[in-house]
């Protein structure tokens, strides 16, 4: 049942006044007419930002849709989660004060921001052994980083070429494999696809390692071209036998021991007799072919731009584009000199990242939807506080389905539609009453959970702090008059009880599942 | 139809208005599996990794098996034999009571022309029922589209672990993924007065979630709504179910024991049609030996506690449990004490209307493709046996064509 609404006469105003807006919306007012009506309404929450009248069609915007992206500031909170994970209030306050050009200019230009407290967190977390340390070191690095964008990149590198803990089992080589990813975020395509064949936790994972003239392994070769650069139906199984001769002859040396006493993975050393040295014929070029010609061989082709411009896409904007939209983002790619950098740069600035059709075109990730749930509570600095209940946020995150370090199988995790399902929303939900504070604590009982900044005394106050900050103060006049329902009124003042319910339900919403 | 291209289809459905809670199970329209059988149960137990199949069900009198096992051939008096030909690992012990019973059907030799040796492709393989690797939905993910009268069921299949096995996936319907009894449900606040309150607002959130250009909104008051229905119905089968056994203390056993919950007949609304549980670890390539009999040990006490429940419900005649894995391993041991990707493996199925013995063929131990061996039996032949036999549906509209069927259950 729905709970009844209130009718004292602080809410009975605020309803009236949306129940006006909504009678208007509903007429043929539309444009600069609709903004003049706000206008003349005094309302603080305008609709549309400087930039909707002339960006964009506006006419039929209701308070809760995908036209909120006109708004400048919709499009930084926009912006920063799909570059990164959400934001804690002073940053917040930080990038809404510097603008869309000046945030992405920081976001882009990473290298000069000094991350040093995120990278000594990060160590901090990853003390001890086993699963559980090994992902909240990396969750604290994202949830602590200045460095937003370098780090959603990692991610998505760690998606694309992926490799599981599971099988490599060293876990200092699956952290040195995500920090080429994060050494190289928007470095060169080639580049990265050049130090990743090298990299030990790779040789192990998709069996260079080993692979020998006599009985090569095609697994490296084929998911090079199927899953990482090529794309299916771009080359056939003759090449990627011919390319898994090239990458022949390498070995990698275990060392017992290791933080898990099981065993290390040592550089990796070349046995030349193992080596095919014959001519290799792979996507029509023909040579004596040593790996990194290879990479170079299909990272020429056309339909690798086309693969790698579309991954970065549907990481970035939207699912399921088409060519012709992902057109102008593989000339910027192709003329960067196959930069990420390049390619991640003209989508950041292009009219169709801040399109309707982009706007909440994403379910989040379990990893965007704890930390941003985290940092919207200010409680990036007491991660292990927030999450010490049982089982810890990396436990957490793998019940809503994604530990990092360990993607399901060779092609990562399928993103999207495939977070939800009932034993995920679950998680997804019960993990927000924890950091409420609804879930006693038990491996420590005196840890309160962040709330955000203190005098948050009535709903009023509660949700003009968390609804900007989460859901760009873009939900319907239903749900806020069901917010201020179950709080008890706008401007009661709330109970501890209420104002963690309260909060709950901001994250809850639906709308805090998408990005 | 991708999962993509049918939620965009649902997105238009809502902008015109026609959104209400539970849209997805209601679009199920296609009427052919009208008939089927509503009591009865298939129960999935997926082996994760590849099962050694010739150290599992051993042909024990053939010296090529000794030949090829040099060091992990297992000793002729450690044995459990079932006829002349083979006979069980020792760890089958409980398995082996099941068999003498007449209750277990082993196909021999299953598999599917051009085996591929990646478990990723192989277990797509399996689970689409598709070895061109083409199709995005499961078998019984196109079963369950099939069906008629899943609205107010969203336990009717259920699959025990936090991810859905590609298997489930399907165009129209949805099927639970079940991580943990104890957690599946929404937690209240610690200490609360008001969490009926709280719980009421939240799903009126998701309801109110819905006017035009609202991303998601269909999918996300459907997945929740169909998970508050899913765990109120999980509790009241977990009040009501009083177990006939002590199920032991192991992941699989609880998992078994979830899907004997679901079964039993005190609770209609559940009305389980089909449940998986998942045994992980089967990808033996070192140190076999001792891993093998573990995994071994363990699937055979589960299973033989879950049937003894299920008979102890009086509900053998209504529960079929169909056991695979996404290949068998190579002949020859490697130099690790392990084996290698194979091709041809076995299938079991138990059940107290299946006709136990042998089925298939066993494969040969002297010809041999590249170190693997032939199958004999095109896995999906059981599939089309269990969908007709035991689920009354078409097994050629799910299969994509007819495969001859095999004679473990009755017509």
């Amino acid at each position: 049942m729905p709970p009844e609404i209130s009718t004292e006469p602080s809410e009975r105003k605020l309803i009236r006044r949306r129940v006006s807006r909504r009678a208007l919306l509903a007429g043929s007012v539309i444009g600069a007419q609709v903004a003049g009506a706000y206008a003349v309404l005094g309302d603080p929450l305008a609709l549309f930002g400087s930039s909707g009248a002339s960006d964009g069609p506006v006419g039929e915007a209701v308070r809760g849709d995908t036209k909120a992206i006109f708004k400048e500031s919709v499009r930084i909170s926009h912006l920063l989660r799909r570059t990164g994970f959400g934001v804690s209030p002073a940053e917040y306050d930080r990038y809404q004060g510097m603008g869309l050009q000046a945030t992405l200019d920081e976001l882009l230009n990473y290298d000069r921001i000094d991350d040093s407290e995120a990278v000594a967190a990060m160590q901090k977390a990853g003390e001890g052994i086993g699963l559980v340390p090994t992902v909240n070191s990396w969750l604290t690095r994202m949830a602590m980083t200045k460095r937003p964008l370098q780090e959603k990149m990692t991610l998505f590198w760690h998606g694309l070429l992926t490799s599981q803990l599971s099988v490599v089992v060293d876990r200092e080589a699956m952290e040195a494999q995500v920090d080429i990813y994060r050494q190289q975020a928007l470095g060169s395509f080639p580049t990265i696809l050049k130090a990743v064949w090298r990299d030990p936790a790779m040789m192990e994972y998709l069996n260079i390692d080993g692979s020998e003239r006599n009985a090569p392994n095609e697994n490296y070769a084929r998911e090079l071209m199927e899953l990482f650069a090529l794309g299916i139906g771009n080359f056939s199984e003759k090449d990627v036998r011919e390319a898994a001769r090239a990458f022949t002859g390498w070995h990698v040396p275990r060392q017992r021991g290791g933080r898990e006493g099981k065993y290390l993975l040592k550089t990796p050393v070349f046995r030349p007799q193992g080596f095919d040295r014959g001519m290799k014929t792979v996507l029509g070029k023909t040579g004596n072919f040593s790996p990194d010609d290879i990479v170079d061989i299909v990272v020429a082709q056309p339909a690798s731009a086309q693969y790698i411009v579309r991954r970065l896409f549907e990481f970035l904007v939207y699912p399921n584009p088409t060519d012709a939209e992902l057109e102008p983002f593989v000339e910027a790619y192709t003329k960067g000199d196959r930069s990420i950098r390049a390619a991640v740069e003209a989508i950041l600035r292009s009219d169709v990242f801040y399109s309707p059709k982009a706007y909440r075109a994403f379910v989040k990730s379990p990893v965007e939807y704890t930390i941003g749930a985290i940092k919207a509570l200010n409680g990036q600095g007491q991660l292990e506080e927030l999450t010490a209940g049982n089982p810890r946020l990396g436990g957490v995150t793998g019940q809503m389905g994604q530990t990092l370090y360990e993607p399901p199988d060779v092609a990562g995790w399928p993103g999207n539609t495939s977070w939800l399902n009932a034993s995920t929303m679950f998680a997804r939900i019960n993990f927000l009453n924890t950091v409420t504070g609804g879930a006693p604590n038990r491996r420590n009982p005196n840890a309160t959970p962040a709330m955000g900044p203190r005098g948050l005394g009535t709903a009023a106050q509660a949700l003009d702090h968390f609804v900007p900050l989460v859901l760009d103060d873009n939900i319907s006049d239903e749900m806020r008059q069901l917010l201020v329902a179950y709080a008890g009124g706008a401007d009661s003042t709330l109970t501890p009880e209420k104002l963690r319910g309260l909060i709950y339900l901001v994250l809850a919403s639906p709308q805090f599942h998408v990005c | 139809m991708t999962r993509s291209s049918f939620l965009n289809g649902q997105t238009a459905l809502v902008s015109l208005g026609a959104s209400v809670p539970g849209i997805f199970a209601r679009g199920v329209v296609a009427a052919s599996n009208e008939g089927s059988a509503p009591n009865k149960t298939l129960v999935i137990l997926q082996l994760a990794g590849g099962v050694d199949g010739l150290n599992t069900v051993v042909p024990h009198k053939d010296p090529a098996y000794r030949d090829a096992r040099p060091q992990m051939a297992l000793a002729e008096q450690s044995l459990l034999p079932v006829n002349d030909r083979a006979a069980f690992h020792p760890a089958l012990s409980k398995f082996k009571d099941l068999f003498d019973s007449g209750k277990v059907a082993i196909v021999e030799g299953v598999g599917y022309p051009n085996p591929t040796f990646s478990h990723f492709k192989a277990m797509d393989i399996w689970q689409a029922a598709d070895p061109q690797g083409s199709l995005e939905n499961g078998w019984l993910g196109r079963y369950f589209d099939g069906l008629t009268d899943l609205q107010g069921h969203p336990l009717a299949g259920a699959s025990v672990g936090s991810r859905l096995p590609k298997a489930f996936y399907a165009d129209n319907a949805t099927v639970a993924a079940i991580a943990n009894e104890q957690t599946f449900g929404l937690q209240p606040a610690f200490g609360a007065n008001d969490n009926a309150d709280r719980t009421a607002s939240l799903l009126k959130m998701y309801d109110l979630y819905r006017p035009a250009n609202m991303p998601y909104a269909a999918l996300l008051d459907t997945t929740l709504d169909n998970a508050q229905t899913a765990s109120a119905h999980l509790q009241k089968a977990a009040a009501a179910y009083k177990p006939a056994v002590q199920y032991p203390q192991t992941p699989l056993a609880s998992g078994f024991r979830i899907l004997a919950e679901l079964i039993d007949s005190s609770v209609p609304e559940t009305g389980l049609r089909v449940g998986q549980v998942t045994v992980p670890g089967f990808d033996t390539h070192t140190n076999q030996p001792s891993r093998l009999e573990a995994l071994l040990t363990d699937t055979s006490n589960a299973l033989s506690a879950f049937w003894a429940d299920i008979v102890g419900h009086g509900q053998a005649d209504d529960v079929l449990v169909l056991a695979w894995s996404e290949f068998g391993r190579r002949v020859k041991e490697n130099a690790q004490q392990g084996t290698d990707h194979g091709s041809a493996g076995l299938m079991f199925l138990l059940g107290g209307q299946v006709k136990g013995g042998f089925y298939g063929a066993p494969p040969s131990l002297h010809d041999l493709d590249d170190g693997n061996l032939r199958f004999t039996t095109d896995f999906r032949s059981v599939y089309a046996t269990v969908l007709e036999r035991w689920l009354g549906a078409p097994s050629d509209a799910i299969l994509g064509k007819r495969f001859d069927q095999l004679d473990f259950l009755p017509t």
